[in-house]
């Protein structure tokens, strides 16, 4: 009887087979891990600008090495040049035995020189919050360069280009990196035309990938507007971040030292009401720990520990007025997030100034940014001193 | 054996949980976005909670009325209170409109299919597949109806509570800043968009002829509202939270893009939208399943040799051409907008008319 | 009409008996008279006639005691105890003094003499007088005078006497006095023999051939006195029977070792040595037109719903089938829907499963030749629970609880999802486990929905084998499916071994299901499923899950609602279904059945104090 049942049901089932509309096997799929986006080569006279996308494609069966598997490459890249996205992706199904599957896109790649014309990245980062397939968490940043190159970089312990700049941009311990920027969190920016930072990547020798620094991005110029490298990036990320944290060097009594930042607390405040001449005040609490130091002093000593913490202080507070003089002068763009903070905190004032924030009057280039740092190294490492000088002198 | 199905089968709480579940069903996927696009950043729960003061006072109001009238039927009791004719044309009203709502529902899941799951699988297909397995569940008994919706109910309060539950980690508590910044035009058209959220407590107006003690159901009605609202709050709260109002206003399903941004790490399900689309595909049916329940609910009474099986023969046919009538998306959110404004209007409608005559005649007739 | 229709035929049909008593002279059959005569040799051979001269009936004539009496024992060898037959009835009878056998006789004679000298005499006072030196005289003369059966063993005696003696007064007036007079003679003896002389407790008078052949083909020695036309029967129920064995299909851990056997007498002891409460019932019923077997409808009064007691029996009554090879037979005619693929009567191998269940509230159902007891009413989360719960402590009976939840899941989503997530939905897999798939289903030239029915068939077929193999050879169907066939079908490219991966995570998860029919029904239900998901992807699972739910949300077992207590939902009931909660908070029988008695502990394990 139980028998009979699955025989009728598979009759049932292969007669059913024949019309399903959505389906396409798992093998008959390719999947797109990785894109790049770069302007074309020769731009035709139409009114927007030709992009050329390359998609990086996974060649499953050399990703994962079975018995018998070849030793060619686990991806394969394909361009196509058209004006906008998705035709670009349905350009390259020409050149594919099988059909472009976007779900599991994990990285976006801008090339820089798409993202510095106006609009450009506003207009094309919207198929990828459209489309249905496309995951809210891509990550999204910029190359120096041809982004479609970064993608043919064959690093010795990853298999995917792609998987490798994802894995990258997600390693936290540098200073001078951003927290990874996921395309759903800019999708809010960019609707309300807030200015952000974007994370800026270079391609080093044909198997690195250096993490160039940090890109920004004016909301409304809807363009970006340089980048912060070394130490510009370095005092943007400690009066930005809260949870990417690195390493600063640091000079004590001639000696070189490094700290640990551990945590870095930010606080704004807005000292005064007059729009031409706003004054803000950053309240910084740093919590580090001694990593490194090359002197010989001891860290045990009550001046000593003030000695650190002093010069700490006085290196963050030097990073981050770099940073804001830069970003204030140079950029005229506010990634801090003072626009944002008057939005919520002083909504009333923001409405007045929000048209002049980054443009026209420019009030955040007039305000005046002071910084009240506050610095607490709380272990010194699980030794005094490698080198005691003083005893055997 | 059998429990007579004539009166009296169902408890207080089964109607409260009805009520909770056909609200949550009929609105709750596209409202933060109605809400959030007259208000600024979070100020929506202002309107939210309006709105479902006014539902509360709606419901107790009629609920109140009908449960004077024990194990009546909703003919019954307005044929007593407003005079047969008017009756039949209130009844009739309401059958032409949970048709309609009924076709709507079903064009809704096969429009939710489509967005997220589907590109070429006809729509139709979609919506009869679905329409045959409503039809099914109306074809069975009226308890059935009731115990299948007990049953979903844990599943959607889980799905509910998980899908606000979830976002915690991308939840910035800077979004929903600045606090009442919205001006009194924008709270105004917001409550009104509140009230609509909550107006699926209309089907206790015809249910309350087989609750068992009706008594109590006015706390029970209000209860079930209550409910609805805390979820309908939260899932708000945490949209904007998530989102940020811009966005909120700028998704098509907010409620369900929420599940969307999650990616449960390790997980099997490295996203999570596959057991949100199958908790919305469960309160979708439950809604359609009550709506097309009520539309044989209301024809049995007038017609009362009608045979059951007969008019749902008769029914479903036409429920699927009209939710197949609607071309595109604009026509389905202006067919949405008239279903939810005409609902509005029978209700106040028959809350008057019952409340200015059963202040006069009083209630507790034969 | 065949003659063979009475005795076979329904003894609960008078009505039927008697056309056929009337019809029987014209029969066409092998002829042979259908009362029992007073002709001891003539009522041997008619027997012999009506079982076809069957080899396996024994047949003894010798005589009673030393009176020249001739009687005859008569049983079918195989079914009967013949230690029994030949200890307490052959050698009772033949060793046994009667001495007072010729006085008897005599007195009998006399009392007869009297009696026929008195004809048509009414009272009969003098006649029972001098027939027997009885110690309770008045006794005796009102039970004649009623002519019934007296409940005292005393007058048991006598009162059959005076009913016999009215019978044959009746046929006096045809008959002559001699016969009357042998009759009464033997008919005394015969009562003489039933109280005396025969060690059987169980033993009784039947008058009737219909009777007769119901009793010696259930096992039961008959007595045959000559000249007599009421014959003993004697309980001799014996022959082979399996032994009390460990309960195959539902084998536990901890918990009895005890299992239900073919023997209904058995089983029914089995439960009252658990249950010693004086309310415990047994409602027997007689089910089969020809195998006429023996039904108990177990239960406790006062705690059962007696309007779900009443439902079940009047359900019983409507049984009409020839023979009932098992209790499943009685399961499919008494359930509700009979198109349902879930279980609504539960059955167990169990003595304390179908214990603890009647101390609930519900109604056991066992049937003679069936080791599977039936409960009934039950809801579809009793079939997923195991009576080895209630054994171990509460924290590992909730885990053990909720792991068979799992993988019941399992057992009926998982290869519906898996198709769903390989050919439509590849998105919801996480990434590195999307690539693995794909490259491991590169080769395999089938899409996946066939691959996985593939592999299911082959699957069941390999269960299927492992049954019908012998005990020997089943051990190694597994190791040869299971390990030969899924590792070459890998290596050959055929399948890919996620799809096995799958298919044998799922038909694993199937045994974890304590009960088997939930099991087979879970089976079907998977292909179902299967169906959905390769038509419509994650939509069609939905779509199906919500059919199930209708279908069970409508279905009912014994009027109560299968889908209890989650709907009609009982917040109480959830703690003994979804966790296993500490022993002494289950302080109540289940909601749903309205049981007469609600509480199952009274002071919630207060009373140690």
């Amino acid at each position: 009887m139980n028998c009979m049942k699955q025989i009728t049901l598979l009759i049932v089932i292969l007669l059913l087979l024949t019309g399903c509309w959505d389906k396409i096997e798992l093998e008959k799929r390719a999947f797109v891990y990785g894109v790049g986006i770069d302007l074309a080569e020769e731009q035709s006279s139409s009114k927007s600008s030709k992009i050329k996308l390359t998609s990086q494609l996974i060649v499953p069966e050399q990703l994962v090495t079975l018995s018998g598997g070849g030793s060619g490459p686990a991806y394969r890249n394909l361009s196509a040049t058209g004006d906008t996205i998705i035709n670009n992706n349905r350009e390259t199904l020409k050149q594919t035995s099988r059909v472009t599957d976007v779900t599991h896109l994990r990285v976006i790649l801008f090339s820089e020189d798409v993202i510095k014309q106006p609009n450009l990245f506003k207009e094309h980062i919207d198929v990828f919050l459209r489309e249905k397939d496309m995951r809210r968490g891509m990550l999204i940043a910029i190359a120096s360069g041809k982004a479609g190159d970064l993608l043919s970089v064959e690093p010795e312990d990853e298999k995917l280009p792609s998987h490798y700049i994802g894995e990258l941009l997600e390693i936290r311990g540098n200073i001078e990196t951003v927290e990874s920027i996921r395309i759903g969190d800019i999708q809010e920016k960019v609707l309300q035309q807030e200015s952000f930072t974007l994370p800026q990547l270079k391609k080093l020798e044909p198997k690195i990938i250096d993490y160039e620094g940090i890109a920004v991005y004016n909301g409304r110029k809807a363009q970006m507007v340089g980048t912060l490298k070394g130490d510009e990036a370095k005092g943007l990320n400690i009066i930005i971040e809260e949870k990417n944290t690195g390493t600063l060097n640091i000079e004590v009594d001639g000696k070189v030292a490094a700290i640990e930042l551990l945590r870095i607390d930010h606080k704004f405040q807005l000292e005064n009401n007059d729009p031409s001449n706003l004054q803000f005040k950053i309240n910084l609490k740093v919590n580090g720990t001694i990593a490194e130091q090359y002197g010989n002093q001891d860290v045990m000593k009550e001046e000593v520990h003030k000695k650190f913490e002093i010069e700490l202080k006085e290196k963050i507070s030097e990073l981050t007025e770099k940073a804001v003089e830069k970003l204030q002068k140079d950029y005229m763009t506010d990634v801090l997030g003072l626009g944002t903070y008057l939005h919520h905190y002083h909504p009333k004032l923001w409405e007045q100034m929000k048209n002049n924030w980054e443009i026209g009057e420019n009030y955040f280039s007039k305000s005046k940014i002071t910084f009240d740092i506050d610095v607490l190294i709380e272990r010194p490492g699980t030794i005094n001193k490698t080198s005691d000088g003083s005893r055997f002198r | 054996m059998k429990p007579t199905l004539t009166h009296g089968f169902i408890s207080d709480r089964d109607i409260m949980i009805t009520v909770t579940t056909n609200i949550i069903g009929i609105t709750t996927l596209t409202f933060p976005r109605i809400i959030a696009e007259d208000t600024s950043a979070a100020d929506g729960w202002v309107p939210i909670l309006i709105g479902g003061c006014i539902a509360c006072f709606l419901a107790w109001l009629i609920a109140k009325i009908a449960s004077s009238f024990p194990n009546q039927s909703f003919f019954n009791f307005t044929s007593y209170l407003l005079s047969k004719p008017i009756a039949v044309i209130i009844s009739v009203l309401f059958i032409l409109h949970f048709i309609l709502v009924s076709s709507y529902q079903v064009r809704e899941v096969s429009v939710l299919a489509h967005q997220y799951l589907f590109d070429k699988t006809p729509i139709q297909v979609i919506s009869l597949s679905f329409l045959l397995v409503v039809v099914y569940g109306v074809a069975g008994s009226r308890a059935g109806i009731f115990r299948l919706i007990v049953l979903f109910y844990p599943t959607v309060i889980v799905g509910l509570l998980l899908l606000t539950l979830l976002p915690i980690g991308l939840f910035k508590l800077e979004n929903l800043l600045p606090i009442f910044q919205t001006d009194f035009e924008g709270y105004l058209r917001a409550s009104y968009s509140g009230v609509h959220v909550f107006l699926g407590f209309s089907i206790i107006l015809f249910y309350i002829e087989v609750v068992k003690e009706p008594k109590n159901t006015p706390k029970m009605a209000i209860k079930g509202i209550l409910i609805a609202v805390i979820f309908s709050l939260f899932l708000f709260l945490v949209c904007v939270g998530t989102f940020g109002n811009a966005t909120t206003s700028n998704l098509f399903f907010p409620s369900f893009d929420l599940s969307r941004a999650v990616e449960i790490p390790g997980g099997f399900f490295e996203r999570f939208d596959v057991i949100v689309f199958v908790i919305w595909t469960m309160i979708l049916f439950t809604t359609t399943l009550i709506s097309f329940d009520l539309v044989i609910l209301l024809m049995m009474m007038l017609f009362k040799k009608a045979n059951k099986m007969k008019l749902i023969y008769f029914l479903s046919p036409l429920v699927f051409l009209l939710s197949s009538l609607p071309v595109n998306y604009i026509e389905l959110t202006t067919i949405g907008r008239f279903l939810s404004n005409s609902m509005l209007f029978l209700i106040i409608l028959i809350t008057i008319l019952l409340g200015i005559t059963y202040k006069v005649k009083g209630g507790n007739q034969n | 009409m065949s003659m063979r229709y009475i005795f076979t035929g329904n003894s609960n049909k008078p009505k039927n008996n008697n056309t056929n008593n009337n019809n029987s002279p014209n029969n066409k059959g092998e002829e042979f008279s259908i009362t029992i005569e007073k002709d001891l040799a003539k009522n041997i051979e008619t027997i012999k006639t009506m079982l076809g001269n069957p080899s396996d009936l024994v047949v003894r004539e010798t005589k009673v005691g030393s009176t020249e009496t001739k009687c005859a024992i008569l049983y079918i060898s195989g079914i009967t105890n013949s230690d029994l037959v030949n200890n307490n009835i052959l050698k009772a009878v033949q060793s046994s003094k009667i001495q007072s056998s010729q006085n008897k006789d005599q007195s009998n004679n006399n009392s007869n003499q009297s009696s026929n000298d008195q004809k048509n005499n009414q009272s009969n006072k003098e006649q029972s007088n001098n027939s027997q030196s009885s110690d309770n005289q008045t006794s005796s003369n009102k039970s004649m005078n009623q002519g019934t059966n007296n409940s005292q063993l005393n007058n048991d005696s006598q009162s059959q006497n005076s009913q016999s003696n009215n019978n044959n007064q009746s046929q006096n007036s045809q008959s002559g006095n001699e016969q009357s007079n042998n009759s009464q003679s033997n008919s005394t003896l015969l009562d003489q023999i039933l109280t005396e002389v025969i060690a059987i407790t169980d033993s009784k008078k039947v008058k009737t051939l219909d009777e007769l052949s119901f009793a010696l083909l259930s096992g039961n020695s008959i007595f045959i006195l000559d000249g007599e036309q009421t014959t003993l029967i004697m309980d001799t129920v014996g022959g082979e029977k399996r032994s009390i064995d460990e309960p195959q299909s539902e084998s536990v851990i901890r918990g009895s070792r005890v299992g239900f056997v073919e023997n209904i007498n058995t089983n029914l002891s089995l439960i009252r040595k658990e249950i010693k409460d004086p309310n415990l019932r047994f409602d027997i019923h007689e089910i089969g037109r020809r195998s006429k077997q023996k039904l108990a409808v177990c239960y406790v009064a006062g705690i059962v719903n007696e309007d779900i007691l009443d439902e079940v029996n009047r359900r019983l009554k409507t049984i009409d089938i020839d023979f009932a090879p098992d209790s499943g037979v009685v399961e499919q005619w008494i359930e509700d829907s009979f198109l349902s693929p879930f279980p609504q009567i539960l059955d167990t191998e169990r003595p304390d499963r179908l214990t603890y269940n009647i101390l609930q509230g519900k109604i056991g159902i066992l049937v003679d030749g069936s080791p599977f007891g039936l409960i009934t009413p039950i809801t579809l989360g009793d079939a997923l629970l195991s009576i080895e719960d209630y054994n171990q402590r509460w924290l590992l009976g909730s885990l053990l609880r909720f792991l068979r939840y799992i993988s019941a899941f399992i057992a009926v989503f998982l290869p519906a999802i898996y198709v769903a997530l390989i050919a439509y939905h590849p998105g919801m897999i996480p990434s590195q486990l999307t690539f693995s798939i794909a490259a491991t289903r590169e080769n395999v030239p089938f899409p996946a929905i066939v691959e996985v029915l593939l592999m299911a068939v082959t699957f069941e077929i390999l269960q299927e084998a492992g049954i019908r193999m012998p005990k020997a050879i089943g051990a190694t169907i597994g190791i040869v499916g299971g390990i030969v066939i899924g590792e070459v079908a890998v290596s050959a490219g055929i399948v890919g071994p996620a799809t096995v991966i799958v298919t044998s995570l799922t038909g694993i998860a199937t045994f974890t299901i304590p009960n088997n029919s939930l099991a087979m029904a879970v089976r079907v239900i998977r292909y179902a499923l299967l169906i959905g998901a390769s038509i419509l992807g994650l939509y069609g699972i939905i779509l199906v899950f919500i059919l199930l739910a209708i279908h069970v949300v409508n279905l009912k077992s014994m009027g109560i609602p299968y889908s209890s207590p989650f709907a009609p939902y009982f917040l109480g009931d959830l703690k003994n279904l979804l966790i296993r909660a500490p022993i002494t908070t289950l302080t109540k029988r289940p909601p749903y059945l309205k049981t007469d008695d609600i509480k199952k502990i009274n002071d919630g394990g207060q009373s140690s104090k």
